[in-house]
């Protein structure tokens, strides 16, 4: 699988942290400039942006922005997309906040001013010692580190950047989320500024040293954070260019399809066949995790509750999205798909049927290299089903506007019979949906965007390990019928349980 | 756009229809397929036939988004048959009558009955 989250850059950045206590490896200037660099702009990357607005909001971040503002003066300029309000240049600088606010008025630092507080150009602070980025085929274990750190960091930008959210799952923008992310980051470097203490020239020490201080004070001024963060679980893909095995096929057309289905809802006006069919695949999605999770539970990796509960969740989830197939019917915009977006859809239910029909069919049970590998099959569809979850929100906003804007249209005979329509019903054209005709259409939608929160949240519990599984009372009382554990495979298929 | 709903009957669809074009009779042809393999999954939403009845829904909409069939008691045909004659049609539409893509989605359809098959839709 080529699926990196940031938990996995967190635990490689903390592995690489222990390992310097081990080597005794003199460092250079400017390895240990690489790594002060690339630090700070993570940390810079997980604070983010001021919050506007909300009066709670501003008074929590305020927390996370002492951090990003007591950073020592960094050695190197971030990205030059990068901004800084001035009391944050101030401090990059090492210069009072006055000094910079008279800079501006004297027309001396170019800065743009939104009405409340100025924003300057990281490339317009005075210059600073070039800092090269830590080259990535090299051995030492900083350089590592550094290079993991700025993965982190690009993988939080890109996140922070993405032009959708996920409904319910917006952890940079909640300073609960990032703090044990900062936490561990200051960790890390606390402890390779310690290790570079050891190893740099003597004369070079003092920012080392400085930086030491500064991660100790930080991480006492974040108090106790020793909470999970959701934040660790968003990911980057990189799926191979060419599958090998039926996972990484799996993987590729996942992929593939969840990035043009987004461009297709990115339309400005997206195809309704488009949109049916995204639910049309949630469907079989559902149907596909729900065998590979009997699949686990007959080998062993699942409770049967757990099973069960899974099992019940996706079939109910599988039947709105079907019902939210049905008001799509019936209308359009006369938008038709693009031709990239079918060719991953094909490709997608070519091998999700694949799944159901070599991989899991009865007494298909033996291991071979040609089967698919269950566990990372599941992992690999629970990111589609988030996927998902962001793919149905953005569909749900759909019909309002596009019914405010006369731009779906639905056969004038199925319509409200009026005066003006009279004509188009004998002429069986189709006509511009009133918004109040699109009541059904709305609130479908809506609800499979909430069915698909729920079914992301479901296949959560396919992660649990079989021994700590322990179902909620309310969950059990419900109890599954033995209707609700037919096979998920086919209409036909065994009972597994 | 014109529904062409009501005027439709699928089954005679092969016939050179009085007022309705070739692509029209082979888009009513393709969403009646679908809905007869909807109407096979008999309600469950697990069904393989399902997936493939939103396929073929996909591949109509990208060939005409406006054509929708009537439900005809008198259907003889199955899902694979009505694809196969909808294959037939749009195959004969003229090389300077068609769209330009209209052979992309030709094929795309043709990818879809040996899918059918093997899912043994081919009954009505």
């Amino acid at each position: 699988m080529s699926t990196t989250t940031v938990g996995d850059l967190l635990d490689r950045a903390e592995a690489l942290a222990s390992s310097l206590r081990a080597t005794g490896t003199e460092t250079t200037t400017g390895q240990w400039r690489s790594f002060d660099s690339t630090t700070h702009r993570l940390l810079h990357e997980l604070v983010g942006p001021e919050r506007i607005g909300i009066r709670t909001e501003i008074l929590n971040h305020a927390t996370v922005t002492r951090i990003i503002n007591g950073y020592p003066s960094p050695m190197a300029t971030p990205g030059s997309e990068k901004t800084y309000n001035a009391l944050q240049a101030a401090s990059h600088l090492g210069v009072s906040h006055w000094k910079i606010v008279a800079d501006i008025r004297r027309q001396r630092l170019p800065a743009t001013f939104d009405g409340s507080r100025y924003r300057i150009k990281a490339t317009d602070l005075s210059p600073v010692p070039q800092v090269q980025p830590a080259d990535p085929a090299s051995t030492h274990p900083l350089d590592r580190l550094s290079c993991t750190l700025g993965v982190l960091a690009d993988l939080i930008a890109a996140e922070r950047s993405r032009p959708t959210t996920i409904p319910g799952f917006d952890p940079l923008r909640d300073d609960a989320e990032v703090t044990p992310v900062m936490a561990r980051v200051l960790a890390i470097t606390l402890v390779a500024a310690r290790y570079t203490l050891v190893n740099i020239p003597l004369q070079e020490a003092d920012r080392p040293l400085l930086i030491a201080r500064y991660a100790a004070r930080a991480l006492d001024a974040l108090g106790d954070v020793n909470r999970p963060s959701s934040l660790t679980q968003v990911a980057s893909f990189a799926p191979p260019t060419k599958a090998r095995g039926p996972n990484e096929e799996l993987e590729v057309t996942l992929r593939s399809w969840a990035t043009h289905a987004r461009s297709e809802l990115a339309r400005t006006v997206p195809s309704t066949a488009v949109l049916r069919d995204v639910a049309n695949q949630a469907g079989h999605l559902y149907a596909v995790c729900t065998a590979l999770v009997m699949d686990s539970f007959t080998a062993g990796n699942l409770s049967g509750r757990d099973a069960e509960l899974v099992h019940r969740e996706l079939r109910a989830a599988a039947q709105v999205m079907h019902r939210l197939q049905e008001p799509w019917k019936t209308v359009t915009t006369a938008t038709r798909p693009n031709h990239e977006y079918v060719t991953a859809t094909t490709a997608l239910h070519a091998r999700l049927t694949s799944i159901q029909q070599e991989n899991l069919s009865p007494g298909n049970h033996t291991l071979s290299a040609g089967r698919i590998n269950v566990d990372q099959a599941l992992a690999d569809l629970r990111f589609t089903a988030t996927d998902l979850s962001e793919l149905t929100y953005t569909a749900a906003q759909l019909p309002e506007p596009l019914l405010r804007a006369g731009l779906i249209f639905a056969p004038a005979r199925i319509l409200p019979a009026t005066v003006e329509r009279m004509r188009d019903r004998n002429l069986g054209r189709y006509v511009a949906m009133q918004h109040e005709e699109g009541t059904e259409l709305i609130d479908t939608a809506e609800q499979g965007s909430s069915a698909a929160r729920r079914a992301q949240a479901t296949l959560e519990i396919s992660l649990r390990p079989v021994a700590t599984t322990e179902l909620p009372s309310q969950t059990l009382a419900a109890g599954p019928s033995s209707q609700d554990l037919e096979a998920a495979t086919s209409r036909s298929g065994p009972d597994l349980f | 756009m014109t529904d062409q709903n009501p005027h439709t009957h699928p089954t005679h669809a092969t016939q050179p229809a009085a007022g309705l074009d070739t692509v029209t009779v082979a888009c009513v042809h393709i969403d009646a397929a679908a809905n007869q393999l909807e109407a096979a999954a008999h309600g469950d939403v697990f069904s393989t036939l399902l997936s493939l009845a939103g396929q073929l829904a996909l591949i109509g909409g990208g060939i005409d988004p406006t054509i929708r069939a009537a439900p005809d008691p008198n259907d003889h045909l199955g899902p694979v048959a009505h694809v196969d004659r909808a294959l037939v049609l749009l195959d004969s539409v003229p090389g300077s009558a068609r769209a330009a893509d209209l052979l992309v989605w030709t094929l795309y359809l043709s990818d879809l009955r040996t899918a059918l098959l093997a899912a043994g839709a081919d009954q009505p």
